[in-house]
């Protein structure tokens, strides 16, 4: 018997509904202001049904599948899948966010967030197809010419087709400029490229849910200078197509080998050959030495979906765990060792038990919040860019000095969630039966993909925080320093105090590096980036739980009564303050520490 | 041809019960649609649609006695494809069945409809009334506990397969007319309307909205009705003489031997 799967979707309500208010202020922005509550929570509803009936009961066997190549480069998605796929794209669930008139259903971004999140944790590995296409659906429709934007953004955004992202080359992987993959413009067709190259690690690289498949590829023109600058983006469809989108001759991009891995192995990693066996043709999508900068602009999105993943595994983690542990029978209470017959009792009862739930419990909720707020404050800078554009610049430089944070924070923190659960089933958890295994293997590529964690540092610390000289750095901490000061008149005086100190700290690390950047010490302030982004995000979360438990006590005060939820956003916050806002201060030690030692030449020879 | 369907809102069932003196306490309850309502509507939708072709056969209405800013289940049945909605605002927990079905009748009336679908009970009461006592109020055949049915539209009647107690029973009713429905309604195969394609296979259960649906269902018409512009004074036949929760189970024994079981069963228990 294995532990079923379940998602929390009082929890979900909890922080749109209550925390954020993102029903009330959405609905002054234009785009959403048919959408009211009910509609959200409707939405909700399905979501998690969608979760619970169509994704999680492909999950496992995805896992134990995987994918299967033919010799003609075509890739077999597991058991259930193209159901699933299927039931996605007529419920519209695919580009949930996207404008009607282009395919998508309109809905904002903070619910596409929750979609992400709670469809992830239900099936990960599935939902890199969806996830995928919809971002290159975003791509094309914002930069593809004229000629056929509109019918492939339709075709990706319903589901029709899918798409995929190929940067990645055997030599290219974090430094992207190292791009290999030659574009040469045909000398029979007129806006036609002909590419050659291998991208290797290509999700989706081909499926059996979708008649056509088309690639978004990075690739040189002729005479384009080396690094970034030079890099161009292009479409390569898996099959030509004519203006109505009927179907023509296979191009020359094909699927050689799909890689064996730890876990999402019902996602195809595939290995992309471009013009090996017959000719590739692409189109350009913007213009020509213009690939980096577009794919920039479709980063941050990205990143913060892959926040939202981590997010899923820390929700699921603590709902598998919970369930678990009220179940399982082992020894007696602690205070009762001693006597032979006492009852024996659910582990739940067992302190060191509870620690670890309520670990993963607090790391569920405020990752959610924070990534939650992140979609929303997106959907308020989209709404406000016209009316209010010093606002909707505020709120993207928030994001951009908080996407990195989130992407590795919440990555690093969702494995080390997928671990504490074994760690509460005990031998079980290690065992196939549970689902808590998968999670562990299935969640490590969160934190290498889309930037590896340690390239999130790169940028926080080497682009975010000299962004206008620390400028948003410093934003951020005079708005959180001000909304302690609103939680200690709330009666949350010390837990606001801890964290202000906490928020010192993060200050003084931030002036401790700048100095090291000052006095040249390039490589000495980087060693410290990863330390100073833990120092980051263990301090934002804290800012989350509080900010939880403050809507909390309202409510409870509001409605004389003390539900869970909102017991446990107060509790958590007091855990939180006591068992993980004390690394943020560990590691700011580690940044001002000074250390050198990983430097010293003679170490790795 | 025009179809009604009632839903109702109940406190969540797989919340656990809140007792406040000599009642439930369902101050704090999170309200969620009636599962049977769910077959209801389902089963009326597929009556209407028509697979592989976009007429509609039917309009599907769906009725809720409930106040009006209380509507969050008529939403959620109107993004599933309900056409368009009916509100009898009325805080309906203060309401015996017969109140609620002389609403009920007098919107059908009104409507000028040819068929009611009812969920066969709330889950929350269990009453299993409205609908009967709707059909009486309207003077309609009916068939309760379908768990299949197929609509001759040539004839203009219904062959309902009810569940009764001893097997299933078939009946041919005329309509207009009031069906309620059983979980096994919404099984792939037991709605027929002799426009789709007799083998399509539906999926098990009630459907999902799709986001499309949630998002039009906003837009789509919900009247609302006091009961007293329906002529209807609430009638209270029934009162709540007291709710008490069931006693707890008391903790088992274990036995050593089968005969020491089958000892207790004879002179404890008394069963045997
Ligand atoms: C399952 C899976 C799916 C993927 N899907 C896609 C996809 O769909 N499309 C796509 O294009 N790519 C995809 N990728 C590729 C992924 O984005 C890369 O693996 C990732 O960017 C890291 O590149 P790499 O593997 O070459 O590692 P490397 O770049 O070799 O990195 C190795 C290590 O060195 C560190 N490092 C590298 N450079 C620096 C530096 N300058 N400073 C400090 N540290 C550095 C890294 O942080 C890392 O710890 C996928 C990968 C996996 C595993």
């Amino acid at each position: 018997m294995s532990t079923p799967f379940r998602v929390d979707i009082d929890d979900v309500e909890f922080v749109f509904f209550e925390q954020l208010r993102a029903h009330e202020r959405l609905s002054a922005l234009p785009a959403f202001a048919e959408l009211d509550r009910d509609t959200y929570t409707a939405t909700f509803r399905e979501i998690k049904r969608m979760a619970e009936e169509v994704l999680h009961p492909v999950d496992r066997i995805g896992d134990r599948q995987g994918c299967s190549l033919d010799d003609e480069g075509n890739v077999t998605t597991p058991e259930g899948y193209k159901d699933a796929w299927d039931r996605m794209a007529e419920g519209g669930w695919i580009a949930s966010s996207a404008p009607v008139d282009q395919g998508g259903s309109g809905m904002p971004r903070a619910v596409a967030m929750v979609c992400n999140e709670v469809f992830t944790a239900a099936c990960c590995a599935f939902m890199m197809y969806p996830g995928l296409t919809a971002a290159a659906g975003r791509m094309v429709a914002a930069f593809a010419p004229d000629a056929f934007r509109d019918l492939v953004t339709q075709k990706l955004f319903t589901g029709e087709w899918s798409g995929t992202m190929c940067l990645t080359e055997a030599g290219a992987g974090s430094s992207v400029g190292d791009n290999r993959c030659k574009a040469t413009p045909s000398e029979t067709e007129d806006g036609v490229f002909l590419l050659e190259g291998e991208k290797v690690f290509i999700s989706g690289g081909d499926n059996d849910l979708v008649e056509n498949i088309v690639h978004l590829v990075l690739a040189r023109t002729p005479g384009a200078p080396e690094g970034t600058k030079g890099l161009s983006l292009f479409l390569v469809p898996k099959y030509e197509f004519d203006a109505e989108g009927n179907l023509g001759a296979r191009n020359g991009a094909k699927v050689t080998t799909i890689e064996h891995k730890l876990g999402i192995n019902g996602s195809a990693t595939c290995v992309l050959a471009l013009g090996a066996d017959r000719p590739c043709k692409s189109w350009l999508v913007g213009k020509e030495r213009q690939g980096i900068e577009l794919m920039f602009n479709m980063m941050n999105e990205a990143r913060i979906g892959v926040a939202g993943q981590g997010v899923a595994t820390a929700n699921a983690a603590y709902q598998y765990s919970v369930q678990y542990a009220a179940e399982r029978v082992q020894g007696t209470a602690l205070m009762r060792t001693r006597d032979g017959e006492a009852r024996r009792v659910p582990i739940i009862e067992h302190p060191d038990v509870r620690r670890m739930l309520m670990t993963l419990q607090v790391v569920a909720a405020t990752t959610r919040a924070a990534v939650y707020r992140v979609a929303f404050n997106e959907d308020l800078a989209h709404g406000l860019e016209q009316t209010e554009p010093k606002k909707a610049e505020k709120l993207r430089q928030r994001m951009d000095l908080l996407i990195p944070v989130l992407k590795a924070h919440c990555t690093d923190l969702s494995f080390e969630m997928a671990s504490m659960a074994v760690q509460v089933y005990g031998g079980y958890g290690f065992i196939k039966e549970y689902p808590v295994e998968q999670l562990v293997r299935d969640s490590k590529v969160q934190s290498i993909y889309e930037g590896t964690n340690g390239i999130q540092a790169m940028d926080l610390l080497g682009r975010k925080m000299r962004i206008n000289s620390g400028a948003l750095f410093m934003e951020w901490m005079a708005d959180t320093q001000r909304e302690l000061q609103e939680a200690g008149k709330e009666g949350f005086g010390s837990q606001a105090a801890a964290i202000n100190r906490a928020i010192g700290q993060l200050g003084a690390s931030a002036m401790h590096l700048g100095q090291l950047a000052g006095n040249r010490k390039i490589d000495v302030a980087f060693l410290q980036a990863v330390p100073f982004l833990k120092t980051f995000g263990y301090t934002l979360l804290a800012v989350e739980a509080l900010d939880q438990a403050r809507v909390a006590k309202k409510l409870i005060a509001q409605h004389g009564e003390e539900r869970p939820l909102w017991v446990r956003k107060i509790a958590g916050l007091d855990f939180y303050i006591n068992h993980l806002l004390p690394q943020a201060v560990a590691w700011a030690k580690t940044v001002q520490s000074g250390d050198e030692s990983p430097l010293d030449e003679r170490v790795f020879t | 041809m025009k179809i009604l369907v009632t839903v109702k809102r109940i406190p969540d069932p797989d919340e656990s019960l809140k007792f406040a003196g000599n009642a439930i306490d369902t101050s704090s309850s999170k309200w969620v649609a009636n599962a049977f309502d769910e077959y209801a509507v389902e089963t009326a939708l597929r009556m209407a649609e028509h697979i592989g072709n976009k007429d509609r056969l039917a309009e599907v209405i769906v009725c809720s006695v409930c106040p009006k800013d209380k509507r969050q289940h008529v939403t959620q049945f109107l993004a599933m494809g309900a056409d368009r909605g009916v509100i009898v605002d009325a805080d309906e927990t203060a309401m015996d069945s017969q109140t609620v079905a002389k609403l009920v009748a007098e919107v059908f009336r009104r409507e000028g409809c040819d068929l009611l679908v009812s969920g066969k009970l709330s889950q929350d009461s269990e009453g299993n009334e409205v609908a009967q006592r709707a059909a009486g109020l309207l003077d309609l055949p009916q068939a309760s506990f379908a768990a299949t049915l197929r609509w001759d539209r040539g004839a203009n009647a219904l062959t309902v397969g009810r569940e009764v107690d001893d097997g299933v029973e078939t009946k041919t009713i005329p309509l207009p007319a009031v069906v309620s429905v059983d979980l096994r309604i919404v099984l792939p195969h037991s709605v027929k309307n002799g426009a789709t394609a007799d083998d399509h296979k539906y999926s098990d259960g009630a459907r999902l909205a799709s986001l499309r649906g949630i998002t039009m269902a906003k837009r789509k018409k919900v009247d609302v009705h006091t009961p007293a512009a329906l002529g209807v004074t609430p009638s209270s036949h029934v009162a709540v003489a007291g709710v008490t929760a069931p006693e707890k189970r008391a903790a088992g024994q274990i036995v050593d031997s089968a005969q020491t079981l089958v000892n207790k069963l004879i002179t404890e228990a008394k069963v045997l």
